[in-house]
């Protein structure tokens, strides 16, 4: 019951935060799962600041505090804007929900909601440290709930990041109970929410084809699926992630400043996910800076003001983890890229790490186009991606594979070069993929599904352009021979 | 030729393995009813076996009584199946494996894969297909191990003996590893699986499937090419949902067998029942949490070296302070490091499978078997 209690609360706090920010899309089908996302990104964000900086103990009070805040603020921007007219709303076009042709289409939509089916009941019904002895993102929320961090617990605290380590506690913080299955609830509710979100809104914009499309390329990702219904947080990061990416996409077909906005705003969520959730962030939100700049004229000032309101927090949460756990703590990564820098040539390199080196490269190809973890996805991508570069730039799809590029990149650099035993043995690098496997799945239903869009669009255009043609009489008409003879 | 037959690499092998595939799918991902089986005698079966544990051998009855982890190997040397009638009762969890009959070295039975069942308490029968087990060999006998707490006993046993010939040997194994289940286990998280097309020749699925669409995505060229009605970027679609489709089908029916797909309501229960392949740790986790206050401080301890169960005892028991007993030690230290208790801080001792006395001063309150149960301060 508290779980729920939570839910409802950080969907509230969400969507309050949407309005006071001026995202919200105006379609509950939308709003309602975007909500999910921004809601637990802003609590976790509040949580960790206010204990870590401001140094305020994570009671249910400021608990309480940190979700009201954004409706308080709406309250406070609605008083005392009482009696202004109200901003008018643009016109949203009509939605369409059920996809054409629906033969081909609902198979596919049956096969994403079974998997949903079976991801909630696996996923509800495991024990939460699934098949690890003690699942540290799990570990964290119940530190989270005690709120004592010492030395050790801060460093459990750096490996989940501040969303995997609030948003489970917050029915116990609520309720004064622990109930270790909120860890499964958190992640198998962001699952739900992606699906939600990945449907909705391109259908609450006239395209159910994509959306459906989406729903069923992320469901066909083994390891994907398997993941969702554990408690590592490797899925949970491969969703924010999914749902950041989602609004890119349609930045990248309709162009609407609020969908970069939207999309800059999960992608601050993603960052709290792991230690490394900031790097895969980091990376489709610099193909999302990259294309606003380049497009910085038609998009005006005022939304670089709006952007740079959203990015401002994250220099918050960096000041915050330092605090929390030090700059080493704060930043593990480039640690280990410096002292990976500092061994410099392969000489001081042990012969063993040598051997690591010159096999993870047959590892990564492996793990990427024979192991399955994510199914036939990396043999369609680069197929898609060359059988069809000359769209690429016509349907400004460039930017969001740019992102899909970068993202595959770090985890190449990170398989090859900082970790590759990990890859050699297996254990880390088909987790790795899991945010690049997603983005790279709905790029691709994008991409193909909007191509055919545009070709039918085209050929109904051809027809409609032949149509008088064919309407013209033909040889045997002779009374239209008899018009055609009039001066 | 017959290595062709044997390795699936023909069209017929194709079909034959969409064939399995959608009957799996179809018909609740059972193997299909085979013959083939042939009966093996209890009584000199038990004269045969090996056990760390004493046998209970009889007239039509192969026993063991588990409190520790016992293992039985039966000399079948070669056998691709087992079917087992048991009658069972206590928590136990049955893994199988082989092992090979010249050097008589056990396995690694906790894989990957991982190849286990969990035996609800009564009358029961459980079909074992060995060849899914790393290794399978005709120089390799079954390879039985009991964990839990609880009675044993065989009743009747068949077996599938091994193939004829290595071309048979060869088919044999190609099909069942086509078909094996996932086995989750301890890495699951890290590799779910890599499907093989042919374990013997050693290619896996999905770079068949990835060549599949490739040359999908090839006709499709040809034809838009040829026609301007069929446009490029629809022929890759299409091939990307039947190679998609057919990853996916492969995907449900190996995933589906494997995952604990009852959903109780109360998370204790969870907890008690769910816990795939350690079904006595999840009971005592579960008796712990109901019998222990929640400002209890717990010291756990299972057998030397074992660092999983009190890992998950610490964990189900949490946000009670919680650390590892280490005897003598003036401070027990909890996962991760977090929580440090000097032992008279304790107020309950949790322990499974440990040979080690209660500490002075505590009592059992509650268990699940014998050798796991709960203790508080008297």
């Amino acid at each position: 019951m508290s779980f729920f209690l939570a839910l409802a609360a950080l969907g509230a706090s969400g969507y309050a935060l949407l309005r006071l920010l001026r995202l919200e899309t105006g379609r509950a089908a939308v709003d309602t799962p975007f909500s999910w996302f921004a809601g637990t990104g802003f609590f976790a964000l509040g949580s960790f600041v206010l204990r870590f900086l401001a140094g305020l103990r994570y009671t249910r009070a400021t608990a309480v505090t940190v979700l009201a805040l954004p409706a308080a603020a709406l309250a406070v921007r609605a008083f005392r804007r009482r009696g202004a007219a109200p901003a008018p709303q643009a016109a949203e076009p009509p939605g369409r929900w059920l996809p054409r042709p629906l033969w081909l289409f609902a198979p596919l939509a049956a096969y994403a909601a079974g998997v949903a089916l079976v991801v909630f009941q696996v996923g509800l019904g495991t024990p939460t440290q699934t098949d690890d002895a003690l699942r540290v993102r799990a570990f964290a929320p119940i530190l989270a709930f005690r709120d004592e961090w010492n030395e050790a617990a801060r460093v459990v605290l750096s490996m989940a990041g501040a969303l995997p380590t609030y948003v489970p506690s917050l029915g116990w913080r609520l309720s004064g109970r622990v109930d270790h299955f909120h860890v499964n609830g958190a992640i198998v509710a962001s699952f739900i929410a992606l699906l939600a979100l990945a449907v909705a809104l391109p259908s609450s914009r006239g395209r159910p084809e994509r959306g459906w499309a989406y729903a069923f390329a992320v469901c066909s990702l083994p390891l994907f699926v398997y993941h969702l219904t554990t408690t590592y947080a490797d899925a949970l990061l491969a969703t924010y992630v999914g749902a950041a990416f989602l609004f890119f996409l349609e930045f990248g077909v309709g162009g609407e400043p609020d969908d970069a906005l939207r999309s800059l705003l999960l992608l601050l969520a993603a960052a709290m996910v792991k230690r490394e959730g900031e790097l895969v962030a980091g990376a489709v939100a610099a193909a999302l800076l990259a294309q606003v700049t380049w497009e910085r004229r038609r998009l005006g000032t005022p939304f670089f003001w709006r952007a740079g309101l959203i990015c401002l927090p994250y220099l918050l949460l960096v000041v915050a983890r330092v605090a929390a756990v030090g700059w080493e703590g704060a930043f593990p990564f480039v640690g280990a890229a410096a002292r990976q820098a500092a061994q410099g040539a392969p000489a001081p390199v042990g012969r063993e790490a040598l051997l690591d080196r010159s096999l993870a490269g047959s590892a990564f190809l492996w793990a990427v186009f024979s192991s399955g973890s994510a199914g036939v996805l990396y043999w369609i991508l680069p197929a898609v991606a060359v059988l069809q570069f000359r769209s690429l730039a016509q349907r400004r799809a460039a930017w969001t594979l740019g992102a899909v590029a970068i993202l595959l990149a770090e985890v190449a650099v990170t398989s090859l070069w900082l970790f590759p035993r990990f890859t050699v043995d297996q254990s880390t690098v088909h987790r790795q993929m899991l945010p690049v496997s997603v983005a790279a799945s709905l790029w691709i239903a994008a991409f193909l599904v909007e191509g055919i869009a545009e070709r039918r669009a085209s050929r109904g255009e051809r027809g409609e352009r032949r149509a008088p043609a064919a309407a013209r009489p033909g040889k045997g008409d002779r009374r239209a021979k008899g018009r055609k003879r009039r001066p | 030729m017959a290595r062709r037959r044997a390795g699936g690499g023909g069209g017929s092998a194709w079909s034959g393995r969409l064939a399995a595939s959608l009957a799996l799918l179809l018909f609740g991902c059972g193997r299909p009813e085979s013959p083939g089986m042939q009966d093996a005698p209890l009584l000199p079966l038990a004269k045969a076996s090996w056990s760390n544990v004493p046998i209970r051998a009889g007239e039509g009855e192969l026993g063991l009584d588990v409190e520790q982890p016992s293992a039985l190997v039966l000399p079948i040397r070669g056998a691709q199946e087992l079917e087992i009638e048991y009658q069972a009762s206590g928590i136990l969890l049955l893994t199988y494996n082989t092992v090979d009959a010249e050097s008589g070295k056990l396995p690694d039975h906790r894989g990957p894969p991982y190849r286990y069942r969990r035996l609800a308490p009564g009358r029961g029968r459980v079909r074992l297909d060995l060849r899914e087990t790393a290794n399978w060999s005709t120089r390799r006998e079954p390879y039985l191990l009991l964990e839990g707490s609880g009675r044993f006993t065989i009743t009747g046993l068949r077996y599938r003996p091994r193939p004829p010939d290595e071309a048979s040997v060869r088919a044999a194994l190609d099909r069942s590893a086509f078909l094996a289940p996932i086995a989750i286990g301890y890495t699951t998280v890290n590799l779910l699986y890599a499907p093989w097309w042919s374990q013997s020749e050693r290619t896996f699925l999905y770079d068949r499937l990835g060549l599949l669409f490739l040359g999908l995505v090839a006709v499709g060229a040809v034809a838009a090419l040829a026609s301007r009605r069929i446009p490029l970027v629809g022929a890759i679609a299409g091939a990307a949902i039947l190679a998609t489709a057919a990853s996916d089908a492969v995907f449900l029916a190996k995933l589906l067998p494997s995952v604990e797909l009852t959903f109780p309501l109360d998370p204790e229960a969870r907890i008690r029942e769910n816990h795939r392949y350690a079904p006595k740790l999840g009971a005592l986790a579960a008796l712990a949490r109901r019998t222990l206050p929640p400002g209890d401080r717990v010291a756990v301890r299972s057998f030397p070296n074992d660092w999983f169960a009190p890992e998950v005892l610490c964990f189900n028991l949490a946000p009670r302070r919680c650390a590892t007993l280490a005897p003598g030690a003036a401070e027990y230290v909890g996962p991760s490091q977090v929580d440090r208790l000097r032992p008279d801080e304790v107020d309950a001792v949790v322990s499974i499978d440990s040979a080690e006395p209660l500490p002075p001063g505590f009592a059992r309150v509650a268990e699940v078997s014998p050798g796991a149960y709960v203790a508080r301060r008297r």
